[in-house]
């Protein structure tokens, strides 16, 4: 079993690379809105949705952003924002929920090992923030 | 107000029952693919129904989702694919055997490939389902009982009549080559094994 300080950094580690991953994203999801709602500057749209999917990915960009967000603050201080881990442990376990049901409704066959990767690595890095996430108001 | 920590025992019980959630998805991820899938060799669990090896494929004429009436006739000239399929609605499997199918003969212009609902089944959601993956084949919809007189037809949801999930694969003449029949859905015969029995290779 690794020391306070020791599962603290890893967990900080953790909390660290996934707010990278929701603001990179994010931030990809609102700059596809934006170039297909004004700007237009890519030759090809970046998704092949129609304009409500796109303001659909809007707001789940929007979202990824926040989160990663929540997910600093768990870096910065791990103990007061101990409900951080454990919401995105929760958020993680429905996306890979999400990803086994895609995977069985035959409409994703393309993506077949994708989905099953992704919900496995989902369910093993929900585990990480279970597992390695400070107690709530306990200092070190 | 104070912010009192919940007892020890909790947060280990909610630990441990996510932890089992967890390896528990991670289970459903490796297995997920026993689900249903392709394999390699052909299945004929119904000898007597549809025409067998070396036969000539009945005449046919039928719509095409698009418009157009598809006729054997049509597909002649070039090796040609005729799938069976009980539903692109509910039918997950189906759905998931004719993406196989689309990307296996996608950008191939040496290979007619024809997907055959009968008219129970080409439900709004079944027709949308080929037009938003652009399945590059005829999805033709059997109102003229073509699926009752090859003997593929069995009772589906709602009463409607569905077809069994069958391959015929043609040769450019509208013989049969190999024919693929079977009564579970969640198993279908690999695109590969379809292109070889049309004497065509797997990448063109």
């Amino acid at each position: 079993m690794p020391s306070p300080r020791r599962a603290y950094l890893v967990y900080r580690l953790l909390a660290a690379a996934t707010a990278a991953l929701c603001f990179l994203i994010g931030a990809v999801f609102i700059v596809a809105f934006l170039d297909r709602a004004l700007f237009q500057v890519f030759a090809r749209p970046l998704f092949d949705t129609d304009y409500s999917g796109y303001y659909i990915l809007a707001f789940a960009g929007s979202t990824l952003v926040a989160w990663g967000g929540c997910l600093v603050a768990a870096v910065r201080d791990p103990e007061r924002a101990s409900g951080v881990g454990t919401a995105t442990a929760a958020a993680l376990i429905l996306a890979s929920v999400l990803r086994l049901l895609a995977w069985y409704s035959g409409e994703y066959r393309l993506a077949d090992d994708q989905l099953r990767l992704e919900a496995g690595a989902l369910a093993i890095v929900a585990l990480g923030f279970v597992w390695l996430k400070p107690p709530r108001g306990n200092r070190a | 107000m104070s912010d009192a920590a919940p007892p020890a025992r909790t947060i280990v019980a909610g630990k441990i029952g996510t932890t089992l959630l967890c390896f528990y998805l991670l289970a459903i991820a490796l297995r997920v693919g026993a689900c249903y899938h392709a394999d390699a060799r052909p299945h004929d669990e119904l000898p007597d129904a549809g025409p067998r090896v070396g036969e000539a494929f009945p005449g046919f004429t039928l719509p095409d989702m698009s418009g157009p009436h598809i006729t054997l006739q049509d597909l002649a000239g070039r090796p040609a694919v005729l799938a069976f399929v009980p539903s692109l609605d509910w039918s997950a499997p189906s759905k998931a055997r004719v993406l196989d199918l689309a990307a296996a003969v996608a950008g191939r212009h040496d290979v007619t490939l024809a997907i055959v609902l009968t008219a129970g089944a080409a439900t709004p959601r079944s027709l949308t389902f080929a037009r938003e993956h652009r399945v590059p084949a005829y999805v033709l919809v059997d109102g003229d009982g073509l699926t009752e007189r090859l003997g593929l037809a069995v009772a589906g949801p709602e009463a409607a009549s569905v077809a069994l999930p069958a391959t015929f694969v043609l040769d450019a003449g509208g013989g049969v080559t190999l024919r693929d029949v079977r009564r579970d859905p969640r198993t279908w015969l690999d695109p590969d094994a379809i292109l070889a029995a049309a004497r065509l290779s797997p990448h063109p």
